[in-house]
C-alpha cells in the first residue's frame, strides 16, 4: 500500500537550538544551510528506509503552516500570537495589510535546495510534496484590514496561491493543501458555501491533495469530497468513534487515511491499524494512501518516528 | 496581606532567568555542580527577582518561578504517573517537555512549599503571589495513555493540586493563583473544566485568582459565573483589548494584562496609561489590577525589567489622574 508523511516532522531539538542561533545572527547562512541539509537528509533517508510512497521535508525550516504562507505570499505581516485551534501550539496571525500577491521566491529557493539535496542522495525527487495552507484556513485566520469581505480574501489568496503553484511545477508533481480550519465552526458559512469555487480557482497541472485537520464533522466531509482535489486527507484515527459514519462515505473516493494519531503518545497496535484499513477498502475507495493524521509536530520526535516505523511495518504486511 | 493601592500591579509568575543561573542549571547536568551548589544558586535568582520587581515598583511580585522549568513539566516531574519522552513545539522555537500520563496520577511529596517559604523570607512585601498549574491545564498538556476519559485524569489532578494548594496556606501563603491557560481550548469541556478548576481551591479561604491567557476568551463566557475564584487575570494586550467586553457579567476583580510579553518592544508608560484608562471606560477602577499577559521568562531580562517598569510607572500616571 502506499503510505505518506503528510506536513510537519517534528523538528529536532538540536536544529531548533542552530535555527536559534541563525535568526540571532549568530551563525553564517553557509552553515545553517549545510547544517539543516543535514538534518533534512537524515529525514529523506530515514523515510525512504521505510518505504514512504511520498513525503515533505518535514516543514523544518518553517515553525508551522502559516509560517509557510509569510515565504509565499505578500501582502501580509505576522500579527497577534494565536492558538491553533485547540492544541497548546500557537502561530502568528497573518495580517492583511494590502492586496495580496504571490512572492514565492524564499519558498522556492528552500524546496528547491530540497529537491537538489533529494537528487544528491539518490532519492527519486517525485516522492517530495511541496506544501502550504489553503484558502479556506487563511480566509479564517487571516486578520483583515484590506478586503473587508472573507469570502474576496480567499478568492485573492486563491489566485496568487494558484500563481505560486505555477512557480513550484517545474520541482514537484505533488502539493499539499493543509486546511486545518475546514472543519471549525468559525470558518464563515459564506466561505464555506463557496468553497467548491474558491478551490477550482486554484486547478494547475499538479496533483492537489487537501488535508483538513481534528474533529470531522460529516456534512463538511462531504462538502470536502466536492473540493477539486486529487486526494482528500480522511483521518480516521482521531475521529474513531464516528468511524463507521465516515466509512460510509468513502466509496469511490481518492482518499490520505490517517491511521497514526500524531496528537498522543499513545501507540496505535498494528491490529487496529488493519482493522481500520479493511473497514476502509469494504467500501471500495477507488484509492487509498495511508498517512498521520496531522502535524507530527505535535509529538516528541522519538514518538513521530515510532509510528512512522510502524504505518510503514503495516503497509508492508509486516 | 498589607492594603494594596488602587489598581494593583503584579507579575503572571515567570521572569527569565539570569544568565549566570542558566549556566549553573547547565554545569549541574554535567555534573560540574553538585545539588547544593545549584540549590543556592536557585535561592540567589530568587533573590534578584525581588530586586527587580520592587525596584520596578510591583506591588505583588512573585518569585519569577526560577526552579521550574516549564509549567506542566515541573508537576509532572513530581507527581507519580507521568513520563517524558522528549520535547514538542510549541510556538516558534519554543520547546516543552510535554509529559504523558502513563499511570494513575498520585501526589508524593509537597511541590512548592519548600519554594514559598524561601520566598517568603526573600521577599520585600507580605503581599507575595505563589502561582501553580491548574489541574485541567496539566491534563490538557499532557498525553493520556493510561485514562479511560481526560475528565478522569483531570479529576484526579485536581485532588493533588488542591492538596498542594491546602499545604501551601498551611505555610502562610495568602495570594494563590491558579495557572489555567488551557481552559477554554476545546469548547465542548469548558463547562467540566470549570468544576474541575474549582476543585483545585475547594476549601480554602485565602485569595485566589485564575490566569488564562491566549485564545478564544468568548468559550468561557457561557459560563463565567460559575468560577469561584476572586480574580481573572488575563492576556489582553496581544488582543488590543477587544476581549475585554466578554467579562461584563464576572462578578470578582479583572487582572488586566497591559504588555505584551511576546515581543521585544517596550511599551512606554503613557501607552500603558491610555490603554488602562481605556478599560476603565468599561470597568471601575476597583475591580481592576493591572498585569502583564503572561509569564516574562521568555524576554530577555533587561526587557522584561523595562516593560515592568513601564507598566508600574503607566499605572501610577492613571492613579494620579483618579486622585483628581
Amino acid at each position: 500500500m502506499f503510505t505518506e508523511l503528510v506536513g510537519s516532522y517534528p523538528r529536532p531539538y538540536v536544529l531548533n537550538e542552530y535555527i536559534k542561533k541563525f535568526r540571532s545572527e549568530k551563525v553564517e547562512k553557509e552553515k545553517f544551510d549545510s547544517r539543516m541539509g543535514k538534518f533534512k537528509g537524515e529525514l529523506l533517508n530515514s523515510l525512504i528506509n521505510n518505504n514512504f510512497s511520498f513525503f515533505t521535508d518535514g516543514m523544518l525550516e518553517y515553525d508551522d503552516i502559516v509560517d509557510v504562507v509569510f515565504h509565499m505570499i505578500s501582502g501580509i505581516k505576522r500579527g497577534e500570537l494565536t492558538r491553533f485551534y485547540d492544541n497548546n501550539f500557537y502561530y502568528r496571525t497573518p495580517t492583511v495589510k494590502e492586496k495580496i500577491t504571490c512572492s514565492p521566491e524564499q519558498y522556492l529557493n528552500r524546496f528547491k535546495a530540497t529537491i537538489d539535496l533529494a537528487n544528491k542522495l539518490g532519492i527519486n525527487s517525485d516522492k517530495i510534496k511541496a506544501y502550504t495552507l489553503g484558502p479556506l484556513t487563511f480566509s479564517q485566520m487571516a486578520e483583515d484590514n484590506f478586503y473587508n469581505d472573507r469570502v474576496e480574501l480567499a478568492f485573492e489568496y486563491s489566485k496568487s496561491l494558484k500563481e505560486c503553484l505555477t512557480k513550484l511545477e517545474k520541482y514537484t508533481k505533488i502539493v499539499e493543501i493543509h486546511e486545518p480550519g475546514f472543519y471549525s465552526r468559525t470558518l464563515q458559512k459564506k466561505v464555506i458555501e463557496r468553497s467548491v469555487e474558491i478551490y477550482d480557482v486554484l486547478k494547475t497541472t499538479m496533483e492537489r491533495r487537501v488535508y483538513p485537520h481534528f474533529n470531522i464533522s460529516l456534512d463538511r466531509l462531504e462538502l470536502l469530497f466536492r473540493l477539486d482535489a486529487d486526494v482528500v486527507g480522511v483521518d480516521i484515527v482521531g475521529n474513531i468513534r464516528m468511524a463507521g459514519n465516515i466509512y460510509n462515505k468513502l466509496t469511490g473516493k481518492k482518499i490520505s487515511l490517517g491511521v497514526v494519531d500524531a496528537r498522543t503518545t499513545k501507540m496505535e497496535t498494528k491490529s487496529k491499524i488493519r482493522r481500520i484499513i479493511e473497514k476502509a477498502l469494504d467500501r471500495k475507495p477507488e484509492k487509498i494512501l495511508l498517512s498521520n493524521n496531522t502535524f507530527l509536530d505535535f509529538i516528541p520526535e522519538i514518538v513521530a518516528k515510532r509510528k512512522l516505523v510502524l504505518l510503514s511495518q503495516v503497509a508492508m504486511n509486516e | 496581606m498589607n492594603e494594596l493601592p488602587i489598581l494593583p500591579t503584579t507579575v503572571i509568575g515567570s521572569y527569565p532567568r539570569p544568565k549566570w543561573l542558566r549556566e549553573m542549571i547547565r554545569l549541574n547536568l554535567a555534573g560540574r555542580v553538585t545539588d547544593d551548589e545549584l540549590a543556592e544558586a536557585f535561592n540567589d535568582s530568587v533573590i534578584s527577582v525581588f530586586r527587580d520587581h520592587q525596584l520596578a515598583g510591583v506591588d505583588v511580585p512573585s518569585d519569577g518561578e526560577m526552579r521550574r522549568d516549564e509549567m506542566t513539566e515541573f508537576f509532572a516531574k513530581k507527581l507519580k504517573g507521568f513520563k517524558f519522552y522528549g520535547p514538542v513545539r510549541v510556538w516558534g522555537t519554543n520547546y516543552y517537555n510535554k509529559p504523558s500520563v502513563v499511570g494513575k496520577i498520585q501526589y508524593e511529596q509537597p511541590m512548592l512549599v519548600n519554594e514559598f517559604e524561601f520566598a517568603k523570607g526573600a521577599s520585600y512585601t507580605p503581599n507575595l503571589k505563589i502561582t501553580i498549574t491548574g489541574p485541567y491545564t496539566i491534563a490538557d498538556w499532557s498525553y493520556n495513555e493510561y485514562y479511560r476519559t481526560k475528565y478522569d485524569m483531570a479529576k484526579d489532578l485536581a485532588k493533588t493540586i488542591n492538596l498542594e494548594i491546602k499545604k501551601l496556606i498551611e505555610v502562610g501563603a495568602k495570594i494563590i493563583q491558579v495557572d489555567e491557560p488551557a481552559l477554554h481550548s476545546h469548547s465542548e469541556e469548558v463547562e467540566w473544566a470549570i468544576d474541575i478548576t474549582n476543585e483545585a481551591i475547594a476549601g480554602t479561604n485565602v485569595k485566589t485568582i485564575i490566569h488564562i491567557c491566549y485564545g478564544d476568551y468568548s468559550l468561557l463566557t457561557p459560563y463565567i459565573e460559575n468560577l469561584k475564584y476572586n480574580q481573572i487575570n488575563l492576556a489582553l494586550k496581544n488582543y488590543n483589548y477587544k476581549p475585554l467586553k466578554l467579562f461584563k457579567k464576572w462578578h470578582g476583580e479583572l487582572g488586566i494584562g497591559v504588555i505584551d510579553v511576546h515581543q521585544r518592544r517596550v511599551e512606554s508608560a503613557e501607552e500603558v496609561a491610555e490603554d488602562i484608562e481605556h478599560v476603565l471606560t468599561q470597568y471601575p477602577a476597583k475591580k481592576i489590577w493591572i498585569n502583564p499577559d503572561c509569564g516574562l521568562k521568555l524576554l530577555p531580562r533587561s526587557i522584561a525589567f523595562q516593560k515592568l517598569k513601564s507598566m508600574v510607572d503607566g499605572t501610577k500616571i492613571v492613579r494620579e489622574k483618579l486622585k483628581s
